[in-house]
């Protein structure tokens, strides 16, 4: 018989009936009458075995444990017995003195965990002393080849150390290891990138570009390393740059628009674009980076109706990188006119300056493109006297055309990119586009002229006006670019620039009417093409013609056309898009036709577009409004007779659009003589005398508006500019003369400048806004304003 | 000094902008490449652009003490004030350097001190010759037209012959003729100017008859006229 053993309160739950006072308990298990006998252990008592509803008392001695329990400290008792169920409440308290699980759970763990930490101690100890072992064991093996590889170092190795010392190039990299290894980085990664995703075909001479570079890298990394220690962690290395740095340059050449730029230079971040190399700097102290839109951000812009390029180019300003304030300015407005020609990503400012994001434009220079044209890059100093193929001929021809086409777009959108020449201009797949916007300026500007440009390729006559303190919109500042535009197809035809004006030679023959298209552009102001469409026009009549070499100046479209009607300007009004259209250019046809039509038919048709250009003039000085403040609510008596002349007869030959063009013209004149148009130069007083006050001068009109000569026109008795005086006192604290040549003027200095809020009133760099209000202007040392040179001012 | 210097003088005293600006446009290349040529090693491209323009500046200031009697050559005394400049800013740099800051000479001391030894060479003399020149031509682009000028530039100034000239043009001889005829006359008067306005002394003013330039309007004189103006033209092109 087997005896079942329950623990009360845990296995005996119900009914348990106990009875203390008398020291006895009576319990009979759930299901009584079973055939189980139950042992009940009570304290200081019997056991007592019940089976079935009988109880048995065994006594102490039946083997069964009996423990000390606890002292009840409350009881309950309520039974009944003889068929009834019984049904009670435990006592509190009683325990038969047993471990918890829990308890006893935590102790076999830590039982486990000892065990195991002895296990380990154990293996330690093994290991040890067999490591201890293998090395008694091996070091005779390991002394020996210690000793071989050090004999062979000094037998193999003093030759190449001694090239290497020749050489420098160890020494190369650890003056500039890292930057040159950012060089390094940089190239490849913009080779990469112009290898694997621009529209470049990887033909053989980019295979092999590619394989120098990883070459150079490995080689580069292989240097670090011998070196030694650090810098062979510098991971793409360094260009040992006596060694290399010519072959790599040769590489990065066919990296379109690639610099092998060198120098440890903070690489800027731009938020949401890749960068993927720098570019060639330009004049105005800003820094160019080849970049790709991170896909987030393209999607962001686009979401805003912006048209993502998978290329871009930014254009970053800082002072911390040594832009200048005047750069930032005249960029600032460069900005806004290029925003009007959709070449503006987008902008973003901030406290150190700006930058802003361009569509990138894949190609070769044309200095690199006549250069190759005329076999520069074979090794040839100058170029060669051989006549150039018809072909080649023919792809100037073209280029030029598109050139013209460019510059036409821009003249009609007001504006005058003021550095046309080879650097600026973009060969790709025979087609030629004008990037670098940053001298951008409106040709109805209330600026004076300056004298920014690129000698050779920049109009003496533009000087030559700078110097007399011209304003752009006094000018056609157009004409200036068809200057360039003649000096640029000058450069195609010989293989270099034109030193000496229109007066430099021509010495390669080439065809008469292209020589003469040349002369026109780059003649005298008044004897130039009026616009680049006439220059266009002549291009294009070559280009239409097989045997275009064999015609004559004579036959050319412009020939005896001389002075023509201005540049076209902005087709946005749609009275001039209707006078554009084929049916009024039918109406506004050429002199030939119109000799078959008769007198009848051509004072028809100028009773059709005189309302027409009538009503455009309106428009046209409406628009002006904003900028003049001129009120023209009616017209006056001036733009009324310049409506009549323009349709008077002597205007016969010219196309209604270009009649429009003269009398808008001549409005606006009429508007620039308005109170509002008025911008009086003055000078700034109180510079010292002597080589201070030249300094001060120099540093002035570097700094801040620099050669622009726009003078914050401090004529004391001007009210105008009494406003403005205390900003010149407020400026006159960073005269402090700096010797020549140091940078003229500190950051803090600039920025102190840039967030005077007078200057962040009239500047406002954000948006770009072209100015009405007095700009501060400084004297140039010589010129116009030689009445008053520097060092003698204020006599 | 003859009438026209001294009108020309006058006008820079008087601060004529136009003046200056002409003296700056014909001089300050020959100039700027005179100050590199001198301060080679020293100064860069840059610095000798700022200072051919301190040389006008200083020249500025010289103006009104400038002296006929001495007898200096127009050329000269260019040459004299750019050299002053270029010794002045060499002088400031070494006394920056040293920390002091001591001027040797004031200008128009410099201008009547002995010379050391560095006179104007035989190629600095021709090149103010050829800017004068160049002067004249583009006074003369500036006053007839293009059709003219090209046929001038052509026949003359390149040397072909007339019939090539009037083939590569599409004109007819006579044209070409007329054309010439009337070019080479205003040059003639513009050269004179020119070599009057900036000639100090009577061996300057004669330059001109000296390079075969005759001012005399004559048939006869044309041909060496022409030859000797291609050549100059020549001369001037090759120089870059």
């Amino acid at each position: 018989m087997s005896l079942q053993t329950y623990h009360p309160p845990q296995d005996v739950v119900h009914p348990i009936v106990t009875s203390y006072g008398q020291h006895s308990i009576q319990v009979t298990p759930e299901g009584a009458g079973s055939e189980a006998p139950l042992v009940i252990q009570t304290p200081g008592e019997p056991t007592w075995i019940l089976q079935g509803s009988e109880a048995t008392e065994l006594g102490g001695a039946s083997g069964v444990h009996i423990g000390p329990a606890p002292e009840p400290t409350s009881h309950t008792i309520s039974y009944g017995y003889g068929g009834d169920p019984w049904y009670a409440e435990w006592v509190d308290g009683w325990d038969d003195g047993g471990m918890p699980w829990a308890l006893q759970l935590g102790l076999v763990l830590l039982g486990v965990w000892l065990a195991m930490k002895v296990i380990g101690l154990v293996f330690q100890g093994v290991g040890a002393v067999l490591s201890f072992v293998w090395s008694i064991v091996t070091l005779p093996f390991r002394l020996a080849f210690r000793l071989v590889r050090g004999a062979g170092r000094l037998v193999f190795g003093a030759p190449r150390r001694v090239a290497r010392a020749a050489t420098g190039s160890a020494a190369l990299l650890a003056a500039s290891g890292k930057a040159m290894g950012r060089t390094v980085s940089r190239g490849y990664e913009s080779f990469a990138d112009a290898y694997n995703r621009a529209d470049l075909e990887p033909g053989p001479a980019l295979r092999k570009a590619k394989a120098s570079l990883l070459f150079a890298q490995r080689k580069v990394e292989a240097a670090g390393r011998r070196v030694g220690h650090r810098l062979g962690r510098l991971g793409h290395g360094a260009v040992p740059v006596g060694a290399d740095a010519g072959s790599m340059g040769g590489t990065y050449g066919e990296t379109p628009g690639f610099h092998l730029g060198g120098g440890a230079e903070v690489r800027p971040e731009f938020p949401g674009y890749k960068i993927l190399s720098e570019l060639p700097r330009g004049g105005s102290g800003a820094r160019l980076y080849l970049a790709r839109p991170r896909r987030e951000h393209a999607r962001r812009l686009a979401e805003r109706g912006v048209d993502v390029p998978a290329q871009v180019v930014i254009k970053w300003f800082s002072l911390q990188a040594g832009a200048h304030m005047s750069g930032i300015l005249r960029e600032g407005r460069a900005l806004d006119a290029a925003k009007q020609l959709g070449q503006v990503v987008e902008h973003v400012s901030g406290q150190d300056g700006l930058f802003y994001v361009m569509p990138y434009v894949a190609g070769e220079t044309l200095d690199q493109y006549i250069a190759t044209l005329h076999g520069l890059e074979q090794g040839h100093l100058a170029p060669s006297q051989e006549p150039l193929r018809p072909e080649a001929l023919r792809e100037v021809l073209h280029l030029s055309h598109d050139l013209l086409a460019e510059l036409e777009r821009f003249h009609a959108h007001g504006l005058w990119h003021k550095d046309i020449k080879p650097g600026n201009l973009i060969v790709h797949e025979g087609r030629m586009r004008v990037v670098d916007l940053g001298l951008l300026t409106p040709l109805a500007s209330a600026l004076t002229l300056t004298t920014h440009g690129t000698e050779y390729y920049r109009d003496p006559e533009m000087v030559r006006l700078a110097m007399r303190g011209a304003q752009v919109r006094d000018v056609d500042a157009a004409k200036f670019d068809l200057y360039s535009a003649g000096a640029v197809l000058f450069s195609m035809l010989e293989g270099t620039f034109p030193a000496h004006g229109n007066l430099s030679r021509l010495t390669r023959p080439c065809p008469p009417a292209l020589g003469w298209i040349v002369r026109r552009a780059m003649a005298e102001h008044d004897s130039r093409y009026a616009s680049a469409q006439a220059m266009r026009a002549d291009l294009a009549y070559l280009l239409e013609h097989k045997h275009w070499s064999s015609i004559k100046p004579k036959d050319l479209p412009s020939w005896g056309h001389s002075p023509e009607p201005v540049a076209a300007p902005a087709s946005v009004d749609p009275l001039l898009e209707a006078l554009e259209s084929p049916s009024a250019q039918a109406a506004a046809t050429p002199p030939k036709r119109r000799k078959r039509w008769g007198w009848k038919c051509k004072k028809s048709r100028m009773a059709l577009w005189v309302p027409l250009v009538f009503v455009v003039l309106l428009g046209l000085s409406n628009r002006s409004q904003p900028r003049t403040g001129f009120a023209f609510a009616q017209p006056s008596g001036p733009v009324v007779e310049v409506v009549r002349q323009a349709a008077s007869s002597q205007f016969a030959s010219w196309s209604a659009r270009n009649r429009a063009d003269w009398a808008r013209q001549q409005v606006e004149r009429l508007l620039a003589q308005g109170p509002e148009g008025r911008i009086e130069q003055v000078y700034l007083h109180g510079l010292p005398q002597g080589r201070d006050g030249r300094l001060m001068g120099s540093l002035l009109s570097k700094t801040m508006a620099s050669e622009e000569a726009q003078a914050l026109v401090v004529q004391p008795s001007d009210p105008e500019a009494q406003r403005w005086l205390p900003l010149a006192a407020s400026a006159s604290h960073l005269l402090d003369p700096l010797p020549r040549g140091e940078q003229p003027a500190t950051t803090a200095q600039i920025q102190f400048f840039l967030e005077h809020p007078e200057v962040q009133a009239i500047l406002d760099l954000q948006g770009g806004r072209e100015l009405d209000a007095p700009r501060m202007v400084i004297s140039p040392l010589i010129g116009p304003r030689m009445e008053q040179p520097l060092g003698r001012s204020g006599q | 000094m003859n009438p026209t210097s001294t009108h020309f003088i006058r006008r820079l005293r008087e601060r004529d902008s136009e003046a200056w600006f002409e003296l700056w446009e014909n001089f300050g290349p020959i100039l700027r490449a005179q100050l590199q040529r001198w301060g080679s090693g020293r100064i860069g491209w840059e610095t000798a652009q700022d200072l051919s323009q301190e040389t006008l500046a200083a020249l500025a200031q010289a103006i009104d003490k400038h002296d006929p009697s001495r007898g200096a050559r127009f050329s000269t005394w260019l040459f004299s004030i750019a050299r002053y400049t270029l010794g002045d800013e060499i002088d400031r740099r070494m006394a920056i350097k040293r920390g002091q800051g001591v001027r040797p000479l004031a200008l128009d001391q410099a201008l009547d001190a002995p010379s050391d030894g560095i006179q104007p060479d035989r190629a600095y003399e021709q090149q103010i010759f050829d800017a004068k020149i160049q002067a004249a031509l583009r006074a003369v682009e500036r006053q007839v037209g293009l059709e003219d000028f090209e046929i001038f530039r052509q026949r003359v100034l390149e040397g072909r012959s007339g019939l090539e000239v009037a083939e590569e043009l599409g004109l007819s001889p006579s044209a070409v003729s007329r054309g010439l005829t009337k070019v080479r006359d205003r040059l003639r008067e513009h050269l004179s100017a020119v070599f009057a306005r900036y000639s100090f002394t009577p061996e300057e003013d004669a330059e001109l008859e000296r390079n075969g330039l005759s001012s005399n309007p004559n048939k006869e004189w044309n041909p060496t006229f022409d030859q000797a103006l291609s050549e100059i033209y020549a001369r001037l092109t090759s120089r870059s």
